[in-house]
């Protein structure tokens, strides 16, 4: 929005209302930066120049040179004019988290930030996350991606953005940082595909989709197979029968994957309802206390994989 | 989360980027190239020459051997060319070839801010050099370049928005000018220097020396620079009375004319020691820096101004050396009677050595048959004049050990130091008391500006002789020699010498048309001198004083309010000026004030298509026109389709829009 007075209390209510928030409020909406938010220093560079010209005024004042008054002057107030232009190549710009897709665990997670320059030309706006490196862009852009390497299971927060500019002059740096409420869910990492001698007997097992009773354990049987439940509750090995038509649903079970640790299960699991939604198969997925499906298709995965990513948060 | 920018996020350096630093330093280093010695110039060209080449050719970046080398060739080159490598000429040498030498390494955007940061230094150095106006359009534009470079150096782009650098950098120094003016005149001035000066910090400056010998004066003959102004409350003399009066010599070995034979200081009094007659001429003078402690005045000064005194010989001298451009005000008697003459002031004005026997002969010779002092001195006028004697700019060298015999009696041609020494000696052998007067005559009255401006090709001497009625008397042999010489004045008579080029200029429509184009420069000059350099402790004072502004407290304070107040102004007029442009914006947001004065107001950071369904639902008979001017903006804005009747239609929307 321009500056004009008709303008003026309007914009003293927005600022009032967005901008006394502070750097560390999170934040959800759309944030348009303005003075309260943006603060700005001198650069390694600024202070070398802020020195050459006090050397130059001090020579000047000595010599009673009045070109060269001038010009230190001329130079003094340059920078200045520079430090006026450096906020304002930031000022008015309007950040939003447009995208958070979600990733898997090992991937890159790239958060995108929907940007609107306004109505001036911008040049050399950097965008940082943590101390990785910036992002630059110019009043072009419209979105904006901040990558960030997805190493733990969960969610990646976005966390605290840093919005940061040092054009025209490169004397001082402006700067914001903002807050935003905003997380990339981090999908379990799919565990390697399983040996192919297991797949062969899994997949001889005929009609092996449906669970339809229990039989005997006998040596060699898949220990997935096997009913914990039921055999701590009697004592008695029992190896689940499973049966029936392909098409049929199929359960993706965390008791299946005992004798693994807690993230290996889950990524166990993880790969299973990938191979599952690739095989289009229906599937519901059971965790402790909790259960999904059955189901298929892409809100499926994604519930079965959130439900996986999320596994043991508050 | 860390602060600092790690040298990752620094901007590499573009061609471009080192295209235009290359220029600015170029431009920094360009108007020194006068008083650089040539290799000096040629190691900056090279190393200049060899970073480009290493960043368009791929040559290598030179060794730091080689480096190292070429440091120690270019400081040999400065103690060579100056004997020393301390002082303001050396220092500017080094100087420069420091940053050249620098330049074969600029790899970074760091080396490459601090280097420029150097050339703007170098261009603030220039104006120790010259204050001229040549010189600051010159530094100006090298800044401008600076500050291009700078702006290149941080844009990080390859399809620059906005406007270019060039026109980036005019921009904010034509913002930052304001603000520079306020500095200028409200940073207080220091009356007195914070540190001794050095001896050259105020360059060579061109003039009278305090010692007259022959060919001493001729050598200012050609030159145009500009000794002093003189602005007269009435009508200009005429040239015949403009004697400015300078060094009085009294002393002579034969050869040279000095002020005394040993070097004690001049004793100097308050008030003038003579007998006003006639109209009084008041007039105020513009000294050029000379550094001496002369100030020149017409014969003969009689009010002395602050800071200066008379010595015995009716001189002014000032307190101090005149090391920058020094205005005063003088009253001048062009007839005057002075008192008698002391035992001792006698037998000064008639010292002779025991040289230029012949001279001395001719002189006792007139003195002994002559009645009366006046006899001897129409003798003398009258033998320059009859005998063949030359006025010329070019005198052959007198290199015997009687330099007058040998001017007066074998060749005959002299300029005026020759006269005014020949003519002094005579008298003195006559027994007249005599002396010689240095100084300058006549000078070219500008009829641009109305003032008279003496150049250092006006330098003068002449002589002086005690008559008992009149006591001191001038008496000129040079005007009996070459009577247009005083008439018309130094520049005329120098057309008929040897400079056949400038004669030729002179003549004609154009000739006349660069005779005024010089003179309209000169007043130029004269205003830049009055207005911009004249601009010390003692007018700040004279102009902030009418404001209230008398303390240093209150001139900083005023400084840094005043300054404030245009960065202010610079950030909202911007906003202003940058929001007008786009048409389409414009209409936009004239559409959004006509809603939001019926309170439908844009929450913040909302989308038009977002503010529009809102608008909508707000005012639902209202939906046609809010669809058609938000469909209208955003195709135009966001989208890359734009075209003129589309603009129209928007602008029509928005004018018959009535919420």
């Amino acid at each position: 929005m321009p500056f004009s007075l008709v303008t003026l209390p309007h914009r003293l209510q927005r600022w009032l209302n967005i901008d006394r928030r502070g750097d560390r409020a999170r934040l959800d909406e759309a944030v348009t930066l303005g003075y309260k938010r943006i603060f700005i220093l001198p650069t390694p560079q600024g202070l070398l120049f802020g020195a050459m010209t006090v050397v130059m005024l001090i020579g000047a004042a000595n010599y009673n040179n009045n070109l060269a008054f001038l010009l230190t002057f001329l130079l003094i107030a340059t920078g200045l004019v520079g430090l006026v232009r450096t906020y304002q190549n930031i000022a008015g710009i309007t950040l939003r988290p447009a995208r958070c897709p979600p990733v898997f665990c090992g991937e890159t997670a790239r958060f995108d930030i929907a940007v609107d320059a306004g109505t001036q030309p911008r040049r050399a706006v950097g965008l940082r996350r943590g101390t990785a490196a910036s992002a630059w862009f110019d009043s072009t852009a419209r979105t904006i991606t901040v990558e960030a390497p997805a190493e733990n299971r969960g969610t990646l927060e976005l966390g605290r953005l840093l919005v940061h500019t040092s054009y025209p002059l490169g004397l001082f740096r402006a700067k914001a940082y903002l807050h935003y409420h905003c997380a990339i869910i981090v999908y379990p990492r799919p565990a390697p595909a399983r040996d192919p001698r297991r797949d062969n007997r899994h997949d001889q097992d005929p009609g092996a989709n449906d669970f339809i009773g229990h039989r005997a354990w006998a040596a060699g049987d898949p220990p997935r197979h096997v009913d914990w439940k039921a055999a701590a509750r009697s004592g008695v090995m029992l190896n689940k029968q499973f049966g029936g038509d392909d098409r049929a649903e199929r359960w993706l079970d965390w008791d299946e994957h005992r004798g693994f640790s807690t993230e290996e299960r889950l990524s166990r699991l993880c790969r299973e309802v990938l191979e599952a939604e690739a095989a289009g198969l229906r599937y519901a997925l059971r965790l402790p206390g909790t259960s999904i499906g059955p189901g298929t298709g892409g809100a499926q995965r994604n519930r079965c994989l959130r439900a996986l990513a999320l596994f043991g948060a508050a | 989360m860390n602060a600092k920018v790690d040298h990752r996020e620094h901007p590499p350096l573009t061609k471009r980027g080192l295209a235009l630093l290359l220029l600015a330093l170029g431009a920094a280093a360009a108007p020194h190239a006068t008083h650089l010695p040539w290799p000096i110039i040629l190691l900056a060209l090279a190393c200049g020459a060899w970073r480009w080449k290493a960043a368009t050719a791929g040559w290598p970046f030179p060794g730091g051997l080689l480096r190292a080398v070429l440091a120690v060739c270019g400081c040999a080159a400065v103690a060579w060319s100056w004997g020393t490598v301390f002082g303001r000429d050396p220092g500017t040498a080094l100087l420069v070839t420091m940053l050249a030498l620098k330049l074969l390494e600029v790899r970074t955007y760091r080396d490459a801010m601090l280097i420029l940061f150097l050339g703007c230094f170098l261009v603030v150095v220039m104006a120790f050099h010259s204050q001229e106006i040549p010189a600051a359009l010159a530094l100006i534009a090298a800044l401008v370049l600076a500050v291009c470079a700078m702006i290149e150096l941080n844009a990080r782009d390859h399809a620059p928005i906005g406007h270019p650098p060039l026109r980036r950098a005019i921009s904010m120094l034509a913002w930052a000018t304001p603000a520079m003016m306020i500095m200028f005149m409200l940073f207080p001035r220091l009356p007195t220097p914070l540190w001794g000066l050095p001896s050259d910090a105020y360059g060579g400056a061109t003039g009278l020396a305090e010692t007259m010998s022959p060919g001493g004066i001729s050598h200012l003959a050609g030159s145009d620079a500009v000794a002093f102004r003189v602005q007269f409350d009435g009508r200009i003399p005429s040239a015949e009375m403009l004697y400015w009066r300078g060094p009085v010599l009294w002393h002579t070995d034969g050869r040279t004319w000095s002020a005394a034979s040993d070097q004690r200081a001049p004793v100097t009094r308050a008030t003038p020691d003579f007998e006003p007659r006639g109209a009084a001429m008041s007039y105020r003078v513009t000294l050029e820096p000379s550094r001496q402690r002369w100030l020149f005045a017409l014969d003969l000064p009689y009010t002395a101004p602050p800071g200066a005194a008379f010595t015995e010989d009716a001189m002014l001298l000032s307190e101090q050396p005149i090391r920058e451009q020094h205005h005063y005000r003088v009253t001048s008697f062009a007839s005057y009677r002075t008192g008698q003459l002391s035992a001792a002031e006698r037998s000064r004005a008639l010292q002779l050595p025991r040289t230029n026997p012949r001279t001395v002969a001719l002189g006792r010779s007139w003195g002994e048959t002559a009645a009366r002092p006046e006899d001897v001195l129409r003798r003398a006028l009258a033998h320059f004049r009859g005998e063949p004697f030359h006025y010329t700019l070019s005198p052959p060298l007198l290199q015997s050990s009687d330099p007058v015999d040998e001017f007066l009696f074998r060749s005959r041609r002299g300029f005026c130091e020759h006269y005014a020494a020949a003519f002094t000696v005579l008298m003195r052998a006559a027994g007249i008391p005599a002396r010689v007067v240095t100084g300058y005559q006549g000078g070219e009255i500008n009829s641009v500006g109305d003032y008279l401006v003496v150049r250092q090709r006006d330098a003068h001497a002449w002589a002086e002789v005690w008559l008992p009625e009149e006591g001191w008397t001038r008496v000129d042999p040079t005007a009996a020699v070459a009577p247009e010489r005083i008439e018309r004045g130094s520049a005329e008579l120098r057309e008929r010498g040897p400079f056949g080029m400038r004669s030729a200029l002179r003549a004609g429509a154009l000739g006349e048309l660069v005779h005024r184009a010089q003179q309209s420069w000169d007043a130029l000059s004269v205003r830049w001198n009055s207005w911009f350099l004249a601009y010390g402790p003692e007018l700040q004072r004279a102009v902030l004083g009418r404001f209230g502004l008398r303390t240093w407290l209150a001139m900083v304070s005023a400084m840094v309010g005043m300054t404030l107040l245009i960065l202010m102004l610079v950030l909202i007029v911007r906003r202003r000026s940058t929001a007008m442009m786009d048409p389409v914006q414009v209409a936009y947001r004239r559409f959004r004030r006509k809603l939001a004065r019926r309170g439908v107001d844009a929450a913040p950071a909302e989308g038009p298509m977002v503010f529009a369904e809102r608008a909508r639902l707000l005012r639902p008979e209202l939906a046609g026109d809010i669809e058609l001017v938000t469909q209208l903006y955003v195709t135009m804005r966001y989208g890359n389709q734009r075209n003129a009747a589309d603009v129209a239609r928007l602008r029509r929307a928005v004018a018959r829009f009535r919420p």
